[in-house]
């Protein structure tokens, strides 16, 4: 297919994933607003699976973990089918009957709490860093370009997966059987939204794409949003939890937006 | 030091504008101890001439931090856009955050990338259960983080800090000085008081109590069933996760939380 092509062979978006599964579900459990301690199994694991489908037709480096976590939740879904009866038979232990939910729920909240220190680690290390002293000689590090996981700035992976799978879900598929094309290249939408966030500098992530957009054009122009945030030419820009995600020129100490460096190639690709 | 013969200078008379005046002047944080230090070198050196100094020289490790602690009350009183701050146990003057945006644009700095949230929740877990093996912050966050530790490395926020008596002897990560100036953390106690609750030692107590309230009677007998380890939940390194949660669990949820788990469940 043609997509397949443009994704292995014309330009590759390499970024890198450090979210795992339980991110995963503790995202989807935020945005279902429902209790971690009774997760509707059901709705959560066809809404995993979802995204795991975005990110693999995004090519993205999916870790190993994902798709553990998927017969996991495939696992637990199962047994929650069981009827009570065939359950008390199963268990080995004389016991009453342990929710098969049980080991994930305890992970999950563990790791929530986690997050939640993550958050006021955040608060502090953004309360320091507006502190200074003896000449604002820092005695820590101003840029940091070992955490690659700053790409996404403030706005996880999931957030900007969600937008996507949105305006794909509202892109035209494409007729079957109907070869056309390639018309579109990571490298041009690169430059067009390099452009485009020049000149307005700020810009919903909605706008990018035309409601007639063809759904090959939404992956390819999603994909250039990724290789702009990965090489750090833009940023991007959440106002609340699950709100329209800005996207902006990255400034420089001055305030100036940053001119764009030319991204080389940006041939078409002829099947 | 003793060489104004000529000119004499009023020396200070209190030990709180000496304390104020080394904090002003140094290039780094200062200890007590460093403080104590320096007015104990002036008395050796003119303590025989100055009685001042001599007097200064007897104050109290207490004293010096009281004369830090008033000072740091006043600067915030009299709203002078300074404040005392304690950095890795060491005291120094600094800018109030509130004021940041003007100090940045005269220094002409940059603003400094955040740390990532998946760095930050790394973080997170190193600096609770520190000193800890890779696999246990894997088992906690559920992927891997060999970039993250080899980025947080990188920035001299944590280090190795030893080797595991597990077999391979995995390296054990921990913080650095770094890593408590970055977040401008007195200690890490002060980052454990702020989540006690992800202490890996508090966690162990509490395990003991839990483990004699169960013999003692069968009141948290529901409790223990509904909890009881699970073969999966942690590899045998790290007990404390498995733990923790137990706690978690059993001690914080919210009550209308646990019948969940009472009720047969329907599919």
């Amino acid at each position: 297919m043609a997509l397949d092509a443009l994704l292995t062979d014309d330009y590759k978006v390499d970024l890198e994933v450090f979210e795992g599964p339980l991110d995963l579900l503790l995202y989807l459990i935020r945005r279902e607003e429902v209790d971690i301690y009774d997760i509707p199994i059901e709705r959560i694991t066809a809404q995993y699976m979802a995204y795991l489908d975005v990110m693999r037709m995004l090519d993205l480096n999916i870790a190993g973990e994902f798709l553990v976590m998927a017969a996991t939740l495939m696992m637990i879904k199962s047994r929650m089918l069981l009827p009570v009866e065939s359950r008390a038979a199963d268990e080995p232990s004389d016991e009453e009957w342990i929710d098969p939910r049980l080991d994930l729920v305890r992970q999950l909240v563990e790791y929530k709490k986690f997050k939640d220190a993550a958050d006021r680690l955040l608060e502090l290390e953004t309360l320091q860093s507006e502190a200074f002293a003896f000449g604002g000689d820092k005695p820590v590090f101003e840029k940091n370009e070992a955490d690659a996981g700053q790409a996404l700035g403030d706005i996880g992976l999931f957030d900007l997966l969600t937008a996507f799978q949105e305006v794909l879900a509202r892109a035209p598929m494409e007729p079957l059987g109907h070869l056309e094309p390639i018309r579109w290249s990571v490298p041009d939408k690169m430059e067009a939204i390099g452009a485009m966030v020049r000149d307005g500098h700020r810009l919903e992530f909605s706008k990018l794409f035309n409601p007639e957009s063809h759904r090959n054009e939404v992956i390819v122009t999603f994909l250039a949003l990724l290789e702009l945030l990965r090489l750090r030419q833009i940023v991007i820009h959440q106002n609340a939890a699950f709100h329209e995600i800005l996207i902006l020129p990255v400034e420089d100490a001055a305030g100036e937006p940053l001119a764009l460096p030319m991204i080389g190639g940006g041939e078409h690709v002829e099947l | 030091m003793s060489n104004s013969e000529e000119v004499k200078l009023p020396l200070a008379s209190s030990l709180q504008q000496v304390v104020g005046a080394l904090l002003f002047g140094a290039d780094h944080p200062l200890s007590v101890e460093e403080i104590r230090g320096c007015l104990k070198s002036v008395a050796e050196l003119d303590g025989a001439a100055s009685e001042t100094a001599a007097l200064f020289a007897e104050a109290s490790p207490r004293e010096i931090g009281d004369a830090v602690e008033s000072i740091a009350k006043e600067l915030s009183r009299l709203e002078l856009g300074i404040e005392v701050t304690e950095l890795n146990g060491g005291f120094r003057f600094q800018t109030q955050p509130s004021c940041g945006r003007w100090v940045r644009n005269l220094l002409k700095m940059d603003r400094p990338n955040n740390l990532s949230r998946p760095a930050l929740e790394t973080l997170a877990i190193i600096a609770y259960r520190q000193p800890i093996a890779k696999s246990e912050i894997e088992s906690i966050r559920g992927v891997t983080v060999d970039h993250i530790v080899k980025a947080l490395m990188e920035l001299h926020l944590i280090r190795i800090v030893g080797r595991s008596e597990l077999p391979g002897r995995p390296f054990l990560y921990g913080t650095t000085a770094t890593f408590l100036n970055h977040f401008g953390l007195s200690s890490l106690k002060e980052l454990n008081e702020l989540d006690p609750t992800l202490q890996r030692s508090k966690l162990s107590e509490r395990k003991a109590l839990h483990k004699k309230e169960k013999k003692a009677g069968k009141e948290s007998a529901d409790e223990a069933t509904l909890f009881a380890p699970r073969d999966t939940a942690a590899p045998p390194d790290a007990p404390a996760p498995a733990d923790a949660v137990k706690e978690i669990l059993g001690g914080d949820a919210p009550p209308d939380a646990e019948p969940v788990f009472d009720k047969e469940g329907e599919g």
